[in-house]
C-alpha cells in the first residue's frame, strides 16, 4: 500500500504485523481535515478491509495531536466522486464527505483503534467515535467545540456519542462544546485506556498487533451484529442473532446452486 | 442428569434458583437450561414469589455452556419446531430462547454471581434486571478466542446497559473482566467481598426488591422494555 500525500495535508499508510497504520499528518493544524485527507483515509480503510495481510486498523496522528478537527473554508477540491451531491446550505456546504469518511470507518470489517494525543476536536471527535476502540495520551484534550462557533456538524455525532457515554453526559458534552481531560474522558467512559503520552504510540501499536491475532471474521460479525442491533427491537434483534448463523449450513442452497450451473430443476431435500 | 439443577429454594418471597452441577462450575447442557427455563416459569405464576434469584452452588455462578451432552438428548419438547441446525449445532437456540424469558420476566431478576460468569453465565447474568458480584468474579465472553460468538442476544442488551464503549473490548478482545471492573463500566450494581456467601451477603437487597409493590413493578418494568424498543411518540401516548 503507497504512502499517500494529497492536497495541504497528508495520510500515510503503512502495514507491519498485521496492522494497518493510518496517520493524519498536516502539520500547523494539528491535523484538521481537509476534503482530500477524508477521502484518502476512507480510500485506506476501505482497500485494508480488503486486505488478508490486513487484520486490524490503527489510526492516529503526527506532531502531537490526532486531529484538530477541520479547516472550514480551506477544505480543498470536492471531490469528483460525489460532484453529484456537492450542495449548500445554511451551514456551508453538506457534509457529504465527512459522512462518506465516518461510515467507512464505522464500518470497517477489522477492528480500528483511534489513539488520541493532544487534541481530538469536532470533527476529529466523530471520527475517534466511531472507531471501536480509543486510547488516549493523559494529557490530551478531547471535545465539540462546534456550537460555540454556531456551527451545526451533521455528522452523525449526536447518534454515535448518547450511545458511547449516555444521553446526559452527551447532551452536557454537545450543547456547552466544552473540552474535557483524559482523566475525564476515560472516567466517563469516552475512552478505554490512558498511557502516558511518550509510551501511547507503542502500547497502542502492541493492543493492535493482539487484535490482529483474533479470529478477524468471528469479530466482523459480532461488529455487524451489534451495530446493526442498536437500531432494533429486542424480538427483532433475537430472531437476527439466529438468521445469522443459519444460512452457512443450508445444505439446499448448494443444490440449488448446482442446479442453476447444470440448467436443470433443483431437486430439494429440505435440509 | 445426577442431581437436580436449578435447586429451588424459598426464602419468603424470594425464589432461588441455584445451578447445581458444580463439578463443572456450573455449566450448563441442555437439561439445565430447561430446567432454569421450568422454574423462572414456575415462580412467575406463583403469587407469592416476589422475586426470583440466580446463583450457582459451589465455587462459580456459571462457566457456560456444557458442550458435551449437546448431542441429541435433552432437547426440549416445546421447542421440537424449533430445532434447526445452525452453524454450531442447535444450543444457541436454546439459550436464545431461555435468557428472553429472564429478560421478559415482569417481577424482579436478580443475578448473584461469584467466581465464573462466563458465556451462558454471562448471558444470563445480562438477561436479569440486577447483578449482584463478588470482587473478584470472573466476567466475560471468551467465545470469541475460539472464533465463535453467542447469539443469545448481548449484541442488543450490552450496549443498552453498559453503553456501546464497552462493548469492543468486552466481546471482541474476549478478556474477562473483574467484579469490580464491571462494577465501574456500570454492569454489576453491587459487589461483595470475596469470601461472603453471595445469597447471604444479598438478603437484605432481596427481600427490599420483595417489598415493592409488584404491581407498579410489573408496569414500570414493561414500560421501561418497551421504551428501549421503541420511538419516543410510540411510547409517550401508549402511556398516556
Amino acid at each position: 500500500m503507497p504512502e499517500t500525500t494529497t492536497g495541504a495535508g497528508a495520510v500515510h499508510a503503512r502495514i507491519a504485523d498485521s496492522v494497518l497504520h493510518i496517520e493524519l499528518d498536516r502539520p500547523g493544524r494539528r491535523n484538521a481535515l481537509d476534503h482530500p485527507m477524508m477521502m484518502a483515509l476512507a480510500e485506506r480503510v476501505a482497500e485494508g478491509c480488503e486486505d488478508p495481510d490486513v487484520r486490524a486498523i490503527l489510526i492516529s496522528g503526527r506532531g502531537g495531536d490526532f486531529c484538530g478537527g477541520d479547516t472550514p473554508g480551506e477544505m480543498g477540491d470536492w471531490p469528483d466522486r460525489f460532484r453529484h451531491r456537492r450542495s449548500g446550505g445554511p451551514h456551508g456546504l453538506a457534509p457529504v464527505v465527512e459522512q462518506h469518511m465516518l461510515r467507512t470507518v464505522r464500518a470497517a470489517n477489522r477492528p480500528v483503534v483511534a489513539v488520541l494525543d493532544g487534541e481530538t476536536l469536532g470533527l476529529g471527535l466523530d471520527l475517534a467515535a466511531v472507531c471501536d476502540f480509543r486510547i488516549a495520551a493523559d494529557d490530551a484534550r478531547l471535545g465539540d467545540p462546534r456550537i460555540l462557533q454556531a456551527r451545526h456538524a451533521a455528522t452523525g455525532l449526536t447518534y454515535v456519542l448518547p450511545r458511547l457515554i449516555g444521553q446526559s453526559r452527551a447532551t452536557w458534552m454537545l450543547l456547552t462544546g466544552e473540552a474535557m481531560s483524559a482523566a475525564e474522558a476515560l472516567r466517563i467512559g469516552l475512552v478505554h485506556r490512558l498511557h502516558p503520552a511518550a509510551a501511547l504510540a507503542e502500547e497502542a501499536r502492541a493492543f493492535a498487533v493482539t487484535l490482529a491475532r483474533l479470529p478477524t471474521r468471528s469479530l466482523a460479525v459480532k461488529k455487524e451484529m451489534t451495530l446493526a442491533q442498536l437500531d432494533m427491537a429486542f424480538e427483532t434483534a433475537m430472531s437476527h442473532c439466529l438468521a445469522v448463523r443459519q444460512t452457512n449450513v443450508i445444505e439446499d442452497k448448494d443444490e440449488g446452486i448446482r442446479a442453476w450451473n447444470e440448467r436443470r430443476p433443483p431437486r430439494f431435500t429440505g435440509r | 442428569m445426577d442431581r437436580p439443577s436449578p435447586l429451588v429454594e424459598r426464602d419468603g418471597p424470594v425464589l432461588h434458583l441455584i445451578l447445581n452441577n458444580p463439578e463443572r462450575l456450573n455449566s450448563l447442557g441442555f437439561e439445565q437450561h430447561e430446567g432454569l427455563y421450568d422454574a423462572l416459569r414456575a415462580g412467575e405464576d406463583d403469587d407469592e414469589v416476589r422475586v426470583i434469584v440466580l446463583s450457582g452452588a459451589g465455587r462459580a455462578f456459571c462457566a457456560g455452556d456444557d458442550i458435551k451432552p449437546h448431542g441429541a438428548d435433552g432437547w426440549p419438547d416445546r421447542l421440537k419446531h424449533r430445532r434447526v441446525p445452525l452453524d454450531v449445532g442447535v444450543g444457541p437456540i436454546l439459550l436464545n430462547d431461555v435468557t428472553s424469558a429472564f429478560r421478559n420476566c415482569l417481577k424482579p431478576t436478580v443475578a448473584l454471581m461469584h467466581g465464573y460468569a462466563v458465556g451462558a453465565g454471562y448471558d444470563y447474568a445480562s438477561s436479569c434486571d440486577f447483578r449482584l458480584s463478588t470482587r473478584g468474579c470472573r466476567i466475560g465472553d471468551p467465545r470469541i478466542k475460539l472464533g465463535l460468538w453467542g447469539c443469545e442476544g448481548w449484541s442488543y442488551k450490552l450496549p443498552r446497559l453498559v453503553g456501546q464503549t464497552w462493548v469492543a473490548p468486552l466481546t471482541f478482545t474476549g478478556d474477562l473482566i473483574t467484579g469490580e471492573q464491571a462494577e465501574e463500566i456500570g454492569f454489576v450494581h453491587r459487589l461483595f467481598d470475596d469470601d461472603a456467601a453471595p445469597r447471604e451477603a444479598a438478603a437484605a437487597f432481596l427481600h427490599a426488591l420483595a417489598r415493592l409493590d409488584a404491581g407498579a413493578y410489573r408496569a414500570k418494568k414493561a414500560d421501561l422494555l418497551l421504551g428501549l424498543d421503541q420511538a419516543y411518540d410510540h411510547v409517550v401516548r401508549s402511556l398516556a
